[in-house]
C-alpha cells in the first residue's frame, strides 16, 4: 500500500503527518523546533519540489508513505490521484490524505516567508509555532489514515 | 494502455485533442460533444473517459488548472510508484495560447448567468486555437508507441 500525504508546499503540514506516521516524532506532545527540523524535507523545499511525490520511508506494516506539494489544487488532486489509480485498477493499493483543511494561519504566513519569500530566518519560526499548534489535529488525522490503511489491506486480502 | 489528454481544463480543448485523436472529429462542430463544458465532470477532477481508439487504448481528458506541468509530473511520478509504465499510461498535454483566458471565463462561468455569456466566448477561443490543437494530435500520433 501507498500512502501519499499532500499539502501546498508538501513542506510542513504533509512532511509532519508524514514523519507522525513512520514515529519519527513523539505523538503524545508538540514537537520541538530540532525534532522538526530533522524531519527529511521540512521547511526544505523548493519550487522544483512541486509535484514530486517524495518518499519518506515505510512504516511497520510495509506502507510506502509519501508527501507530494499542489500548490492550491485542493481537493482536485485528490480526484487526479485517485482518478489515476482507477485507471490503473490500483484503488486498493493507495490512499491519498489532504492535509491542506489543518493548515492554519501561522503555517499559511510561516510557510510563504520562508519557502516563497526564502526569509527563513523570518518565516521559520512562525510555520514552527503553527505546526506546534496544529499537531494534535495532525496525530489524530494520521491514526485515521493509518486505521484506513489497515483496514483497506484486510479487504483487500479477504477478497 | 491508457492515454490523458491533459489540459487548464478536462471539458474544452483537451475533450477536442481526445476526440480529434480518436478520429471522431473531422469538423470544428465540437459544441455538441458530450462533456463539454460539464462542470460537473471537471469538478470532480477524475479523468474523463472518452472512449476506445482503434487499438483499444482508453482515451482520457483532464483539466490541471494553471499546473499542467506539475499535474503531469504527479501522474507520471504515481505510474512508476506503483509499478506501472509509460506502457500503461501516457499524458499528452494540450497547451493552446489563450489557456489563462480560458480558465479565467471558466472559473467565472461558474454562476450560471454569467456561464451563459463566457460559453460563446470559450467556443469562439477555442475556435481560434483550433489547428495548434489539430497540430499537437497530430505530433503525439506520430510520436506514441503502443505496447
Amino acid at each position: 500500500m501507498k500512502i501519499i500525504y499532500h499539502c501546498f508546499g508538501g513542506s510542513h503540514s504533509s512532511v509532519t503527518a508524514a514523519a507522525l506516521h513512520l514515529g519519527m516524532l513523539n505523538r503524545n506532545r508538540p514537537p520541538t523546533v530540532e525534532e522538526l527540523m530533522k524531519i527529511p524535507y521540512y521547511d526544505k523545499t523548493n519550487d522544483s519540489d512541486f509535484g514530486s511525490i517524495r518518499y519518506m520511508g515505510t512504516d511497520e506494516y510495509d506502507n510506502e508513505i509519501y508527501v507530494l506539494g499542489k500548490k492550491s489544487l485542493g481537493n482536485r488532486y485528490s480526484g487526479i490521484l485517485m482518478g489515476v489509480a482507477e485507471i490503473l485498477g490500483i484503488t486498493d493499493q493507495l490512499i491519498e490524505v489532504n492535509c491542506m483543511n489543518l493548515v492554519n494561519w501561522s503555517m499559511k504566513i510561516g510557510g510563504f516567508t520562508s519557502r516563497r519569500l526564502r526569509l527563513e530566518l523570518l518565516g521559520r519560526p512562525v510555520v514552527v509555532w503553527g505546526t506546534q499548534k496544529a499537531f494534535y489535529e495532525l496525530v489524530n488525522l494520521v491514526e485515521i489514515t493509518r486505521l484506513k490503511a489497515r483496514r483497506k489491506k484486510i479487504s483487500a486480502q479477504a477478497t | 494502455m491508457n492515454i490523458i489528454f491533459l489540459g487548464t481544463t478536462g471539458i474544452h480543448h483537451t475533450l477536442i485533442a481526445a476526440h480529434l485523436y480518436l478520429g471522431k472529429l473531422e469538423q470544428e462542430s465540437y459544441t455538441n460533444l458530450k462533456f463539454w463544458d460539464d462542470r460537473k465532470r471537471e469538478e470532480i477532477g477524475y479523468p474523463i473517459f472518452i472512449d476506445y481508439d482503434k487499438k483499444r487504448n482508453k482515451v482520457y481528458s483532464l483539466g490541471g488548472a494553471w499546473e499542467i506541468l506539475m499535474t503531469q509530473k504527479s501522474i507520471e511520478q504515481l505510474v512508476k510508484i506503483m509499478d506501472f509504465s509509460e506502457q500503461d499510461l501516457v499524458v499528452k498535454p494540450i497547451f493552446i495560447k489563450r489557456e489563462r483566458i480560458l480558465l479565467f471565463l471558466h472559473k467565472i462561468g461558474r454562476f450560471k448567468i454569467v456561464n451563459h455569456l463566457v460559453l460563446p466566448v470559450i467556443s469562439y477561443l477555442i475556435k481560434k486555437e483550433f489547428a495548434a490543437i489539430k497540430q499537437q494530435v497530430e505530433e503525439f500520433k506520430s510520436g506514441v508507441r503502443f505496447a
